[in-house]
């Protein structure tokens, strides 16, 4: 599927992007740092993923070699039924059309010196999609969708608007192309609630417009649940339990997804105080622990957790972890 | 056991002197702490909350900021006090834990002498002293091998760490006040309820009083007596921590409550967003300040700013129409559309 102008039809079961035992690692010799070290997952159309972990853990790195700013170092990405890895610049470029990415700091991520209605439509220029006209047009009715008057506000600069407004602008510039997959890298953590808030339900808004398939990668547990229709939890670049949203934050099975739900604090005096369940901080990711990377720091840790990697295995329907001991078993 | 009052800030006002006028940031706040208790202040950004902590603390430069009220520590006034007299504060009076634990330290310098200085300064430790003193602190604020630490630039330590050197410094000379602004931000959930958890345990052994400068509700709701919502420069809502989130009367703090996702709720629940942004502090609106975003606002709120008000002992708030009111005929109904701004 090189050529974009060709839809390939593709059916409900196949996934839309399939990650097969990713390993993305920086630097060498005794300093490499395991950033992704061996995950899978896939995605199915029009779902949102949501990609949680604290930072370390790879879920960055994890978005950015599925769009491919990182070169994975091993391992298969699939997307329709592309293998990314092994593409040539001129079909990455393609790819780009389909798969687009929004990045955390909203403010930066924008050309300073450009007018928000070029920065939006620079994408259709740079493909030469429609007249310059009709180009301008499109790129009105994207800002008008998230919220920015292209008519008063379409000549101003980045500098004018507030975080939330540069992330609404960021929104259009990803979806002006109308992409099928979208990675969102904690697209609202520099928000304040309020902002945030309107972000998100933007985000569903034109998630079910445009019927796009959304990596959320955040470390808010609260704001992954609510965006998310699964959830994937992320420790020292390995996955560690994937479940649809409701049923992992009932009932997680992996002992690190319980230590960071006991963590969060909830805006509720009555809610049980939030003790620290884990000590410490996660070990170097340039000389992980063996076996189970988060049994130095797991309640449940045995010898066997020293020596055998947990495999991610089926523990109920869709829900998957890699734990040799889940709770509740 | 209530202690006695340690701060009594009364009708604060703090202007910056800008390009296009002075910028008020904060308008009129009053608030009171006694010892052993924790106040949580809460806002979104821009909301005054830090140049608030600042104003108390007496870290705001002097040239460029007009402060008028009164801030008295302990009944002695310590607004625009010489920096003589507020040097002997700090550290041992009233310490301040600031947000960005990657900044606040110096780069420099060894974590120890940046513990043992202000040991050094305030209470004349001798060296052997004050580095015996540095090494129990590390030890309880939860740094492993601390002697090795103690010999470590800030750059070898990561965030969470950071902060507990941070608080370690604050907590050196065993003040009466930590004052501790944003404590958490940037850290990781995990290490966020540790640091958290610190702070009160360190609090409760100590009878030290707190103030909890935070974004975030959640922060707040389980770790403090008092809360005081600030909005564009005013407290809009000030009360004890449990009658806050039982019976809240300011629109404003329940639209930020709404707007916060929660655990708790099943995915894709909606949220309330709250629509525009707050006000330009240059050319504030002239009624309620959340006038302009509030789903409930009449023409009375646009014209006139209410006043902040004891409505029922200890809570207070600035609304013409409060969520609380008895009669639910004097409550207008929301506007099924808020206005954009």
């Amino acid at each position: 599927m090189t050529d974009t102008t060709v839809d390939t039809p593709t059916v409900a079961t196949d996934p839309l992007l399939s990650v097969e035992d990713l390993h993305v690692s920086f630097g060498r010799g005794n300093a490499t740092v395991q950033a992704v070290a061996g995950i899978t997952f896939s995605m199915q159309q029009g779902e949102t993923l949501g990609l949680v972990g604290e930072s370390g853990c790879g879920k960055s790195t994890t978005g950015r070699a599925i769009v491919q700013v990182e070169k994975a170092t091993s391992g298969r990405i699939t997307f329709g039924e592309t293998e990314l890895t092994s593409l040539s610049r001129g079909d990455l470029r393609t790819l780009r059309t389909q798969v687009q990415m929004i990045f955390q700091d909203p403010i930066s991520s924008l050309n300073p010196r450009r007018r928000v209605i070029d920065i939006v439509s620079e994408p259709l220029t740079i493909w030469k999609i429609g007249s310059k006209e009709e180009r301008v047009e499109t790129s009105r009715a994207m800002l008008d969708q998230v919220g920015i008057d292209p008519y008063v506000n379409g000549s101003r600069r980045p500098r004018e608007f507030s975080g939330g407004q540069c992330q609404r602008i960021s929104i259009a510039r990803a979806l002006v192309l109308k992409p099928k997959l979208l990675v969102c890298d904690e697209i609202v953590s520099a928000l304040d609630v309020s902002v945030q808030a309107q972000i998100l339900n933007l985000l569903q808004d034109l998630k079910r417009e445009y019927d796009l398939t959304v990596l959320f990668i955040a470390h808010d547990l609260a704001v992954v649940k609510n965006v998310s229709d699964r959830v994937a939890v992320m420790y020292l670049g390995r996955l560690c339990e994937i479940a649809p949203s409701d049923l992992l934050y009932e009932t997680p099975a992996h002992h690190y997804t319980a230590a960071l739900l006991a963590s969060a604090v909830e805006p509720d005096p009555e809610a049980p105080r939030t003790v620290a369940a884990l000590t410490g901080e996660p070990p170097s990711p340039i000389n992980p622990p063996s076996g189970c990377r988060f049994r130095t720091r797991c309640p449940r840790a045995e010898a066997r957790c020293t020596e055998e990697v947990p495999e991610m295995r089926e523990i109920g329907p869709g829900h998957q972890v890699a734990c040799h001991f889940p709770i509740g078993t | 056991m209530s202690g006695r009052r340690l701060l009594d800030v009364e009708d604060l006002h703090v202007s910056f002197a800008t390009s296009r006028g002075p910028l008020r940031a904060v308008q009129g706040v009053s608030l009171t702490l006694d010892q052993g208790k924790t106040l949580g202040i809460v806002g979104e950004s821009g909301s005054g909350k830090t140049v608030l902590s600042r104003a108390i603390m007496g870290l705001l430069h002097r040239a460029s900021t007009t402060q008028t009220g009164s801030v008295r520590y302990d009944g002695t006034e310590i607004l625009n006090a010489p920096n003589d007299d507020l040097r002997k504060l700090w550290s041992t009076h009233i310490a301040m834990v600031f947000q960005d634990p990657m900044t606040s330290l110096n780069p420099v310098q060894r974590i120890g002498n940046q513990i043992t200085e202000p040991l050094k300064i305030h209470l004349n430790l001798s060296k052997g002293e004050a580095k015996e003193t540095a090494l129990s602190l590390l030890m309880q604020v939860g740094i492993p091998s601390p002697v090795e630490r103690y010999e470590a630039y800030p750059f070898e330590l990561s965030g969470g760490m950071r902060q507990r050197v941070m608080i370690a410094i604050a907590l050196a000379c065993a003040p009466r006040l930590l004052m501790a602004d944003e404590p958490t931000t940037g850290l990781d959930v995990t290490v966020q309820a540790q640091i958290l958890d610190l702070l009160s345990q360190l609090q409760h052994e100590r009878d030290m009083a707190m103030i909890l400068v935070t974004h975030d509700l959640g922060v707040v709701a389980t770790r403090t007596d008092e809360i005081i919502v600030m909005y564009a420069g005013n407290v809009v809502e000030r009360a004890p921590t449990n009658v806050l989130f039982k019976s809240m009367a300011m629109p404003y703090t329940e639209a930020l409550l709404k707007s916060t996702p929660r655990i708790a709720e099943p995915s894709h629940t909606r949220l309330t967003a709250i629509e525009g942004r707050p006000p330009d502090l240059l050319n504030p609106p002239s009624g309620c300040p959340f006038s302009p975003r509030c789903p409930y606002a009449q023409e009375k709120c646009h014209l006139e700013k209410p006043p902040l008000v004891e409505a029922a002992p200890g809570h207070s708030y600035a609304c013409w129409y409060p969520l609380t009111a008895s009669d639910p005929a004097s409550r207008p109904s929301p506007r099924p559309d808020p206005v954009q701004v």
